[in-house]
C-alpha cells in the first residue's frame, strides 16, 4: 500500500470510530430496551432476543404508562408554545431589523439576553406567577412560559434573516402603497419562511426538551409532558426498572430522530449563522 | 403627471449629520431631471425624500403643488427604480409588476391590460411567467422599470437604476429609458453617480456637493460653462484639464502665462467673461478640455500664442483618437473641490496630484487626431482651442464671469453624507 | 463604475430614523413581544431579585424582609464555594475539551471521505436530545454492575470505576457526558466557518510551499479563531447554566460534589422551598451571565448574531 493509502485507510477508521462514539449509547440503549430485567445483568450484552419480551416492555409504556398521552401533551404543548413565539417574535424580529428607533439596539440585546438567562432565575417567580393565576396542573401553565423561553431565540433568529432581505423590497412594497405591517404581511412573510423555520425548529427543540419548570407546574400524570415523564422514572433514589426505562428512553429519541431528520438543514443553518456570516 | 418642488430642502440625520442643505429646485411637468454627484452629495437623500422613505426636517417638497412632507410613501402617487430593482422575488414577473395595482384595488381586467401593455413596451411579454431569479440582469432592470410605468404615477423616481448592469447593456438602457420616459412624457428624477449618463438623459442636470447644489442647467451648458472647479472636473470624460496660470496683460489682450510659455485670451473671450480683465496680474485656474488639445502637427498653421509644448508621459490609442498624456511645466490645480472629485474616483489619485503638485508639473490629456505620431518620451507642441478656455478663481473655486450662479456658503466640513 | 458608490449612505439612511408616520406602526409591531417578555421574563427577573432579600415561611405562605441575609448565608457556605467550583470545572474544562476536539473533527472532516455525511448527521443528534434522556443513557453505559463501560475498562486491565459513585471521578464524569453532548455543536460551527472559508487562500498556501501542518497553523486555525471564541464563549455561558444533566444523571451527588449553581438553585427553591436563599444563588448567577454575555456582545457584532438551542 502507498502511504496515501495507508493515510486513507486510517481516516476512514477513525471516522467510523467517531462515528461510534455518536450512536453507540443510542444502540446500547435500543439493545437493553430489548432485555428482561435479568438480561440486563449479562455483561457484555448477548445479541439474541426474544419478542415476547420487547413487546412486554414497549407494551408496559405505551399501556401502563399511557406513553401516546405524554406525546400528544407534548405535541399541543410544543406545537402551540412555538406557534404563539412565532406569531409574537416575527413581527418584533421584522421592526428591529427595519426600524430605528431610540435605544433599538439595546432593546435587541436585552431580548437576545433573556436566551442566556439561567432558566432557574426565573423558575421559581414563574412557578409562583401561575401558582397565582391558578394555572397549576393545566396546559396554559406550561405553554405561558415556554412562549417566553422561545421568544428570544424567535426574534433573534428572525432580524438575522430579515437583515438578509434587501430593505429596498420593503421600501418598494411601500412605494407601492403598503403600511409597515402589510409589507411585513404580503410581501416578506413568504420570503422569511426559510428564516421561520428555523426559529420554528429551535423553539420546537427547545420547548421538548424543557422540564424543570414542567416538573413542579405539572403534578398530575395526565399532564405530563415526555421529559417529566421520563424523569418521573429517573429518580435516584428509587432502583430503576431498566427494561421499560430503556424501552421509555427509545420513545422519546425516537420522536426526535425523525425531527431531526427532516429539519437537519435548518439546525445546521440556526446553529451556525451567527459564526459564519 | 405633475411638478415636483423643493423649497429649502435639508436633512440632519439624529446623530447630526447633514446630508442636505437648503436645496431649492423645481421640476416642471414631463421634465427628466437628473441629480448627479460623487458619493455622499446627497442626490439619492434628496431622492428619497420625494418618495417618502426619509424624513424632510428642514423645509418643503410638494408634488403636483401639494406638500408632501411627512405623507406616507404609498399616498405620495410615485414610482420608483431601485439600484437592486428590489423586485419581490417570490412573485412572477406578471405580479411583480401588478402588485401596485393589485394593492390599489384595480379591477382585474384592467391590471391584465396595463400589465400586459408594459410588457409590450419593455419587450418583457415572453418572460411575464417567470420568476426574478430567471431573469438576466438586464430584464430585471425592465421588470423594476415595468412596475413603476404600469402605474401611471405623478412621478418617476429613479435611484441608479443602471449601476449593476455591464458596460454595453448600460448604454442600451440609457437610451430606453430616455424613449419610455420621452414616449410617457413623465416627471422623472434621475439619481446617478455617473455623469455620462447625465450628460446624455437629462433635460436638465443638478450637480450636487457636499448637500449643496452647485449647478443646474441643460447638460451641455453645464459641460460648456460649469459654475466652478467641482463641476468641472467632475463633468467631463476624460477631465477637465486645469492648471495654475499668471493672468497677464498684453497689449489691449490678455495672456495666460505657464512657466515660460504663453497663451493668448481671444479677445471676444474676454468681452464674454466679465470680470476677467480685473484678474491681471493675479494667478488663476485655467481649464482645458481634452479636445481642445490637439497635436500642432496635425492642426495645420498654428499661432505660437496657441500652442503648448510639453513631454509625452504615455499615450493610449484608442482607435478613433489618440489620448496623449503630456506632463506640462505649470502646477496642477490644486483646491478642495478638485481633491474631493478625485478622492471619489480613488484616493492615490490625491496623492499623484499632490506630488505634482510638488514638482510644479502637470500631467495633462489631450485629444489627439489618429495620424498624430506622438510617442512616449517625446516632447509635443499642441494646438490649444484657445476659444473655449475655462477661468476659474483660485480662492473661491468659482468661474470667473459666469454671472451669479453659485450657491451657499461651503458646506460642513464635518458633513458625512448620504448620496 | 461605482456600483456601490451610494451603498454606505444607502444602508445608513434607510435605518435611519424612524419616518414620524412609521411610530404607530412600530408600536404595533413590537408592542405584543414587548409585553408578553415584559410579564413573563422581566417581571419574574425582578420578582427573584427582590425576592433574594426575602425570607419565604413556607407555612404561613408569606415573605419577610431580611436585607442581605441570604447573600451573607451564601458567601459562608462552604456548599455554595463548592458549588461554584463545580461549575467553574464544568464550564471551563468541559468547553476547553469541547472546543479542542470540536476544532479537530473540523479539521478531520475538512477531507473528502465517502460516507462522511452519515457521520455528521449522527453527530447532531446528540445535542437535540433531551436532557433526561442523555442521564438515563449515560447511567446504563456507566453501571458499575451491568454498563458496557465498566466492562471494557476490566478488560483493558484496569479496576472498575467507580463513574457516579465516586465524588472524584463523578464531576469528571459529568464533563464527559457534556462533552459527549455539546462537542458536535463547536464542531458544527467551526465546520461551517471552515466550509466558508475562501479556497484560494489554501491554494495560494500550498503554492507558497507550507504543509499541511503550517497551512493549519498559520492559515486555518488563524481564520478559524474567530469561529471558534464565538463558540467556545457561546457554549460557556451554556455550561455555566447546566441544569438538566446534573438532574438526569448524577442528581448532583454522590452528596454535593456533582452539584451545579442552577441545581443547587433548583433544589433549594423547589425541594426545600427556600424561595429566598434559591433566588440569591440564582441572582449570583444573573450577574455572571451578564457579564458573560457582555463578552459574547463583544465577540460578536450585536446585529449579526444568530443564536441556536
Amino acid at each position: 500500500m502507498t502511504p496515501q493509502r495507508i493515510g486513507r485507510t486510517i481516516s476512514y477508521l477513525v471516522l467510523i470510530l467517531i462515528g461510534l462514539a455518536g450512536i453507540a449509547p443510542f444502540l446500547y440503549l435500543l439493545l437493553l430496551s430489548f432485555k428482561s430485567r435479568l438480561d440486563i445483568l449479562d455483561v457484555p450484552p448477548p445479541l439474541h432476543f426474544d419478542w415476547s419480551t420487547i413487546k412486554a416492555n414497549y407494551g408496559q409504556v405505551i399501556h401502563d404508562d399511557h406513553y401516546f398521552t405524554f406525546v400528544k401533551n407534548s405535541i399541543v404543548i410544543t406545537g402551540i408554545s412555538t406557534l404563539i413565539a412565532l406569531v409574537l417574535g416575527v413581527p418584533a424580529g421584522y421592526a428591529f431589523s427595519r426600524l430605528r428607533f431610540r435605544g433599538s439596539d439595546t432593546w435587541a440585546s436585552t431580548i437576545l439576553s433573556f436566551r442566556f438567562m439561567p432558566p432557574v432565575a426565573v423558575a421559581i417567580p414563574i412557578y409562583l406567577m401561575i401558582r397565582y393565576l391558578g394555572l397549576l396542573d393545566g396546559y396554559l401553565g406550561l405553554i405561558l412560559p415556554y412562549v417566553a423561553f422561545s421568544l428570544p431565540l424567535v426574534v433573534w433568529i428572525m432580524i438575522g434573516f430579515f437583515d438578509e432581505i434587501p430593505r429596498e423590497i420593503d421600501e418598494a412594497a411601500m412605494v407601492d402603497g403598503l403600511t409597515r405591517p402589510l409589507v411585513l404581511l404580503r410581501v416578506l412573510l413568504p420570503l422569511a419562511r426559510p428564516g421561520m423555520l428555523v426559529a420554528a425548529t429551535f423553539g420546537v427543540i427547545f420547548v421538548w426538551n424543557e422540564f424543570l419548570v414542567g416538573l413542579y407546574v405539572i403534578n398530575s400524570q395526565d399532564h405530563y409532558t415526555i421529559p417529566i415523564a421520563a424523569s418521573s422514572l429517573l429518580t435516584v433514589e428509587s432502583p430503576i426498572d431498566w427494561d421499560v426505562a430503556a424501552a421509555v428512553g427509545i420513545f422519546t429519541v425516537v420522536p426526535i430522530l425523525i425531527f431531526s431528520i427532516i429539519v437537519q438543514r435548518y439546525i445546521v443553518r440556526g446553529i451556525t449563522a451567527g459564526a459564519v456570516r | 403627471m405633475a411638478t415636483v418642488s423643493f423649497s429649502g430642502v435639508g436633512k440632519v440625520y439624529r446623530d447630526g449629520t447633514r446630508a442636505l442643505s437648503d436645496f431649492t429646485l423645481d421640476v416642471a411637468d414631463g421634465e427628466f431631471m437628473v441629480f448627479v454627484g460623487p458619493s455622499g452629495c446627497g442626490k439619492t437623500t434628496a431622492l428619497r425624500m420625494v418618495a417618502g422613505l426619509e424624513d424632510i426636517t428642514e423645509g418643503e417638497i410638494r408634488i403636483a403643488d401639494k406638500v408632501v412632507n411627512g405623507l406616507h410613501p404609498r399616498r405620495r402617487d410615485i414610482a420608483m427604480v431601485f439600484q437592486n430593482y428590489a423586485l419581490y422575488p417570490h412573485m412572477t414577473v406578471y405580479k411583480n409588476i401588478a402588485f401596485a395595482l393589485k394593492v390599489r384595488k384595480t379591477p382585474p381586467e384592467e391590471i391584465k391590460r396595463r400589465v400586459e401593455e408594459a410588457g409590450r413596451i419593455l419587450g418583457l411579454s415572453a418572460e411575464l411567467k417567470r420568476k426574478p431569479a430567471q431573469l438576466s440582469g438586464g430584464q430585471r432592470q425592465r421588470v423594476a422599470m415595468g412596475r413603476a410605468i404600469v402605474r401611471n404615477p405623478q412621478a418617476f423616481l429613479m435611484d441608479e437604476p443602471l449601476s449593476n448592469l455591464d458596460a454595453k447593456l448600460r448604454v442600451q438602457m440609457r437610451a430606453e429609458i430616455a424613449r419610455i420616459q420621452h414616449e410617457l412624457g413623465a416627471t422623472t428624477i434621475y439619481v446617478t453617480h455617473d455623469q455620462v449618463e447625465a450628460m446624455t438623459m437629462g433635460d436638465r442636470v443638478a450637480v450636487l456637493r457636499k448637500g449643496q447644489l452647485q449647478q443646474v442647467d441643460a447638460p451641455q451648458q453645464v459641460y460648456d460653462r460649469p459654475a466652478n472647479l467641482f463641476v468641472a472636473s467632475f463633468i467631463g470624460s476624460p477631465e477637465m484639464n486645469l492648471v495654475e496660470a499668471h493672468l497677464e496683460r498684453a497689449g489691449d489682450g490678455l495672456v495666460c502665462r505657464l512657466a515660460g510659455q504663453v497663451l493668448a485670451v481671444p479677445p471676444e473671450l474676454v468681452r464674454a467673461r466679465p470680470g476677467l480683465d480685473g484678474y491681471a496680474g493675479k494667478t488663476i485656474g485655467l481649464g482645458i478640455r481634452p479636445e481642445q488639445l490637439e497635436d500642432a502637427a496635425l492642426a495645420g498653421d498654428v499661432p505660437p500664442e496657441n500652442r503648448l509644448r510639453g513631454k509625452i508621459v504615455t499615450t493610449e490609442l484608442l482607435g478613433s483618437e489618440l489620448l496623449a498624456h503630456v506632463e506640462l511645466e505649470a502646477a496642477p490645480v490644486v483646491t478642495q473641490e478638485v481633491r474631493e472629485v478625485l478622492e471619489d474616483v480613488d484616493r492615490s489619485r490625491v496623492v499623484d496630484l499632490e506630488s505634482e503638485a510638488q514638482a510644479r508639473r502637470t500631467v495633462v490629456i489631450g485629444r489627439f487626431g489618429i495620424g498624430s505620431g506622438a510617442r512616449a518620451g517625446e516632447d509635443v507642441e499642441m494646438r490649444v482651442d484657445t476659444r473655449r478656455l475655462h477661468f476659474f478663481d483660485l480662492e473661491s473655486e468659482a468661474a470667473i464671469g459666469r454671472d451669479g450662479m453659485r450657491s451657499g456658503p461651503d458646506p460642513l466640513p464635518t458633513a458625512r453624507l448620504d448620496g | 463604475m461605482a456600483v456601490t458608490a451610494d451603498d454606505a449612505g444607502r444602508i445608513r439612511s434607510s435605518r435611519a430614523r424612524l419616518p414620524t408616520q412609521g411610530r404607530g406602526e412600530a408600536l404595533l409591531l413590537l408592542g405584543p413581544c414587548a409585553l408578553y417578555l415584559a410579564a413573563f421574563s422581566i417581571f419574574p427577573l425582578i420578582t427573584s431579585l427582590v425576592r433574594s432579600f426575602q425570607d419565604y415561611d413556607t407555612r404561613a405562605d408569606t415573605w419577610t424582609w431580611i436585607g442581605l441575609r441570604n447573600y451573607s448565608q451564601l458567601i459562608h457556605s462552604s456548599e455554595f464555594w463548592t458549588v461554584v467550583q463545580n461549575t467553574a470545572v464544568l464550564t471551563g474544562a468541559g468547553v476547553a475539551i469541547q472546543v479542542v476536539l470540536g476544532t479537530a473533527l473540523a479539521l478531520f472532516f475538512n477531507q473528502q471521505l465517502r460516507g462522511a455525511w452519515i457521520v455528521r448527521g449522527i453527530l447532531i443528534l446528540p445535542m437535540l436530545l433531551t436532557p433526561i434522556v442523555v442521564g438515563l443513557m449515560w447511567r446504563a453505559l456507566l453501571n458499575p454492575e451491568w454498563g458496557v463501560l465498566n466492562w471494557m475498562v476490566v478488560k483493558l486491565g484496569f479496576g472498575n470505576i467507580g463513574w457516579l459513585s465516586d465524588p472524584h471521578v463523578a464531576l469528571w464524569t459529568l464533563v464527559f457526558v457534556d462533552s459527549w453532548q455539546w462537542t458536535p455543536f463547536v464542531f458544527v460551527i467551526v465546520y461551517a466557518r471552515l466550509q466558508a472559508l475562501p479556497q484560494e487562500v489554501f491554494e495560494a498556501g500550498s503554492v507558497d510551499g507550507a504543509n499541511w501542518f503550517q497551512r493549519t497553523a498559520y492559515l486555518t486555525l488563524p481564520l478559524l479563531a474567530p469561529a471558534i471564541v464565538f463558540a467556545a464563549v457561546f457554549r460557556s455561558i451554556d455550561a455555566f447554566r447546566t441544569f438538566d444533566l446534573v438532574y438526569g444523571l448524577t442528581n448532583g451527588g454522590p452528596v454535593i460534589s456533582t452539584s451545579t449553581l442552577s441545581f443547587q438553585a433548583f433544589q433549594n427553591g423547589f425541594e426545600f422551598q427556600h424561595y429566598g436563599y434559591a433566588s440569591a444563588i440564582s441572582y449570583v448567577m444573573v450577574l455572571a451571565a451578564a457579564i458573560g454575555i457582555t463578552l459574547l456582545f463583544r465577540v460578536v457584532k450585536v446585529r449579526r448574531l444568530e443564536v441556536a438551542a
